[in-house]
């Protein structure tokens, strides 16, 4: 959708000079999806965040440095990143939007949204970390940057870290929508490593409650020690219902949300226990 | 603003507003396979390749094509041969009323570019963003699965 208003756009040598640009007229521009579909009456100016070299997927020991201006398709794609925790990632990936709109869409200009957001829940049980540039660089866990709203603040964010996976584990995803792609009614992620007898390590993440996707530690600590089996599961899910507060917008009511914060965790549980020790 | 467009191997000079669509500029210069369907990137009508991946045309900003390959579907029959996926749209009768041809026809090569034997699912998952009016899916499915064994074929002879 051409934007009208806008009058035109800057191309920054460096990050230094891209965030002298960013005023109250201004955007930075990922993939620039947002800005097409949207296009705030405010923004005369963009800043392609083309020329930076944010466009990368480092591999780093098991981890992985993501630019902010790597797409998502690219993200799906990586062979490294497609197979952390046993293929949590393109599995959640899948979900958003269209393979049209993940081949623009950038993973920066996703998560400067800071709002609807099925990449959140995934990125947040994988620990990843968020780094970004305010006159300074920054770096934080993904659930601090939201929790923080850092997102509306005056900062580019230039690269996601995501660490190794502990050994053996494993991650699923579960989305509920009205139809394939639409924006989520709830979702759901959660990672899981085991002894081989009881679980050792384990996070749950849920989004769209209707907030942002945030990690529910209660769910956590109920699912560590215990065997991977149904009723930890569903201890976890009714640890996850409890600790939620879920509200209700046009999307949902919070009761209906309520009772997907438990199926959703039981069944991302479920998906991630048979990827357990196996290939993915 | 001057860019220098490269569409279906042919240079253009074209004249772009700030904020244009690639959609707008790319049906500004005759390409009009490129449908403005929704304007919103929800229905794929304006489905063009950027360096071989199909985005919504609707969604980019035209300055940003400089410097890569587009392909609409004006230029996607080699030489006047028909590319697999057209022969088997036609053959199929895929191309129902023809409106969200181009798009199914891009997305579904950009798909079968980087991944040439997928599964249903896959081609399904993949045709997400290309909404068929007619409401018909069952025939390009089956073109995409046709142009599939037509070019695994056409590799092995």
């Amino acid at each position: 959708m051409s934007v009208h208003t806008i009058e035109q756009h800057v191309r920054p040598a460096s990050i230094e000079e891209a965030f002298a640009a960013l005023g109250p007229g201004s955007r930075p521009l990922g993939g620039g999806t947002d800005l097409m579909l949207h296009a705030p009456p405010e923004v005369t100016t963009l800043i392609d965040l083309g020329g930076l070299s944010l466009d990368a997927v480092e591999d780093t020991d098991g981890g992985y440095r993501v630019g902010a201006m790597v797409t998502l398709t690219e993200m799906m794609e990586h062979p490294g990143l497609a197979g952390h925790f046993g293929g949590l990632l393109p599995e959640m990936l899948v979900h958003v939007g269209s393979p049209l709109l993940r081949n623009i869409a950038t993973i920066g200009g996703h998560l400067a949204r800071g709002r609807l957001s099925d990449v959140v829940p995934a990125l947040l049980v994988a620990e990843a970390t968020i780094r970004w540039f305010d006159g300074s660089y920054h770096e934080a866990p993904l659930g601090e940057f939201l929790a923080e709203e850092v997102h509306r603040t005056r900062m580019l964010i230039t690269e996601i870290g995501i660490p190794p996976a502990p050994a053996g584990a494993a991650g699923a995803f579960v989305k509920f929508s009205r139809v394939f792609y639409d924006i989520a009614i709830l979702n759901a992620a959660c990672a899981l490593a085991t002894d081989g007898g009881a679980i050792t390590w384990a996070r749950v993440a849920v989004g769209e409650t209707p907030r942002v996707g945030a990690l529910v530690p209660a769910a956590a600590e109920a699912l560590t020690g215990n065997p991977p089996t149904g009723a930890t599961f569903e201890a976890a899910a009714a640890a996850a219902r409890e600790a939620i507060e879920a509200g209700d917008d046009g999307r949902a009511s919070a009761e209906y949300r309520s009772q997907l914060i438990g199926v959703g965790v039981r069944r991302a549980l479920e998906a991630a226990a048979g990827r357990l020790g196996g290939a993915g | 603003m001057r860019v220098q467009l490269t569409v279906n191997g042919t240079g253009h000079a074209a004249d772009v507003g700030p904020g244009e669509s690639l959609m707008d500029a790319l049906r500004a210069l005759g390409y009009k396979s490129v449908k403005n369907g929704c304007d919103h990137g929800d229905c794929g009508s304006c489905t063009v390749l950027m360096d071989g991946r199909a985005v919504n045309a609707c969604l980019v900003f035209a300055y940003r094509a400089e410097g890569t390959e587009l392909t609409t579907i004006e230029g996607f029959a080699a030489e006047g041969a028909l590319h697999a996926l057209q022969t088997a749209s036609l053959d199929t009768g895929a191309v129902q009323c023809g409106f969200c041809t181009p798009g199914i026809i891009l997305t579904a090569a950009d798909l079968l570019a980087h991944n040439p034997d997928p599964t249903d699912r896959e081609i399904a998952e993949t045709l997400a963003g290309n909404y068929c009016r007619c409401t018909g899916y069952t025939k390009p499915l089956e073109a995409i699965r046709e142009a599939v064994t037509m070019l695994r074929e056409g590799a092995d002879g």
